[in-house]
């Protein structure tokens, strides 16, 4: 596979009677599974075989001021192993009043990858935005292959968190890095602090979750394991994230 | 640009008085969570390579910055949105504050009135900017720090040989000068760079709330 597919482009924005919702496909296209006046809950679908060698697959997102959008991944993503490195990025906007949220499934590194991640995110006003992201390191009985990441989220006031990871085989088992984990659930809530849901253990060792309120309007919960994902808060911390970003918009969705 | 030679030695001197006492470089919790004191060089490369670095650009930038006459706040918000242990920047404020009584009674001069909430590296890129030090030789002295503070605190922790750790140090002054070349350059809140350590970051949230710890972090 080349890097010839365009990006995938997913916006929407208020109207007086139904959100309009425009979308280009690349590799990726969009279905609207659910609708109202101010915005929308669609599903991301793969239109080829993902993620291959030499895949840069982009996704461009604007939420309009006031609008909101919940994006749902229908399946998740293998990295596949190859000559050349691939990568899976998202840029958003989101504007005034507006809200993002974005559930991610997990996305596994093959043996043999070369692969990046990298979020940007926009904010604007009292824009909200939650993305839930899991990675997984190897497929069955595999240890897995290089994996980069990167969060660049700023707000109108300047920057709301900013980390790049470094997974790579060699850089991850540096002590205090990743050791010996393999997977890792991550609840980025950004635009507001939510509390802790449930009580995250401190554990003295690697697996287990950490709630991170951030410095500036902002929280991270963040699970790190073994192998599948046993962690018993992140789902529901994303699930009650989402409703209270959704509850402090501005206008309520009209009922219907 | 060059710096008097006698002047990193004395900020890296342990008997500084900023507070540097109360420090392990995250080692105490590390080491309750596995880690061998064999294990520490490599624990320290990993630091020079993550949220040692992010400390050692963010003191060069804020030197740029306060060598510019610009918004040092704007160098502040950038280390705190690069830290997201809540833990790690309450400590890196602590210590700020320690470094800005250096800072006022060895190069007085007038200061922000936000100083006070500033972290360690933002005030040592101020005292770097007064005191005439190098950007390399602020980053070199951020890693080095670091590198003393948890061979240090490993003698407390899991005594060993002190010369058995000052050869570890010794060792590890390339690995420093390479992180100090690495950031030398940067000038602008942006270019901070941003490598996270996920597991000494929920190390750190763990050790925060230890009731029974030697160090403050």
């Amino acid at each position: 596979m080349t890097g010839t597919t365009g990006p995938t482009r997913l916006s929407v924005a208020p109207t007086a009677s139904r959100s309009r919702v425009h979308h280009t496909t690349g590799h990726l296209t969009v279905r609207v599974m659910d609708q109202d006046a101010d915005g929308a809950r669609v599903g991301l679908l793969a239109t080829q075989a993902l993620l291959l060698s030499g895949d840069h697959v982009r996704i461009e997102v604007d939420v309009a001021p006031g609008a909101w959008l919940d994006v749902v991944e229908t399946t998740g993503t293998v990295a596949y192993g190859g000559d050349a490195p691939s990568s899976w990025t998202i840029d958003a906007a989101v504007g005034d009043g507006a809200v993002l949220t974005w559930e991610g499934k997990p996305f596994v590194v093959s043996d043999g990858t070369a692969v990046h991640r990298g979020t940007r995110l926009r904010l604007h006003g009292t824009g909200r935005a939650l993305m839930q992201e899991k990675v997984v390191l190897g497929r069955a009985g595999q240890s897995g292959g290089d994996l980069t990441t990167s969060l660049d989220a700023t707000d109108d006031t300047g920057p709301v968190q900013v980390e790049h990871l470094d997974l790579g085989r060699q850089a991850r088992r540096m002590p205090g890095v990743f050791g010996d984990l393999r997977s890792m659930d991550t609840v980025t809530a950004l635009g507001w602090s939510p509390g802790p849901v449930g009580e995250p253990a401190a554990g003295t060792t690697g697996p287990g979750e950490t709630y991170f309120p951030l410095d500036r309007s902002g929280a991270v919960l963040r699970w790190m394991g073994i192998g599948r994902f046993r962690d018993r808060l992140c789902d529901p911390a994303f699930a009650d994230w989402r409703d209270e970003a959704m509850r402090a918009r501005p206008h309520e969705p009209a009922q219907v | 640009m060059s710096t008097s030679p006698l002047l990193l030695a004395m900020l890296g001197d342990a008997r500084l008085p900023s507070g540097g006492h109360t420090q392990s470089a995250g080692l105490e919790p590390a080491l309750r969570a596995g880690l061998t004191p064999a294990g520490v060089p490599a624990y320290l490369r990993s630091r020079l390579r993550t949220v040692t670095r992010v400390e050692a650009g963010t003191a060069v930038v804020a030197r740029a910055v306060a060598a510019g006459g610009g918004d040092l706040a704007e160098v502040e918000a950038a280390w705190a949105a690069r830290t997201p242990s809540p833990a790690l920047r309450a400590n890196g404020r602590r210590l700020g504050r320690g470094y800005l009584r250096v800072l006022q009674t060895l190069w007085p001069g007038p200061v922000d009135a936000r100083a006070r909430t500033w972290s360690r590296p933002v005030v040592l890129g101020l005292l770097a900017h007064r005191a005439a030090l190098a950007p390399a030789d602020v980053a070199r002295l951020v890693g080095y720090d670091d590198v003393q503070t948890a061979t240090a605190a490993l003698l407390k922790l899991e005594p060993q040989d002190p010369l058995l750790t000052a050869a570890w140090v010794n060792g590890l002054l390339p690995d420093i000068d390479e992180m100090a070349a690495q950031v030398a350059r940067l000038r602008t809140p942006e270019q901070i760079p941003a490598h996270g350590a996920p597991l000494i970051e929920r190390w750190a949230e763990t050790h925060d709330t230890a009731t029974e710890r030697l160090f403050s972090a």
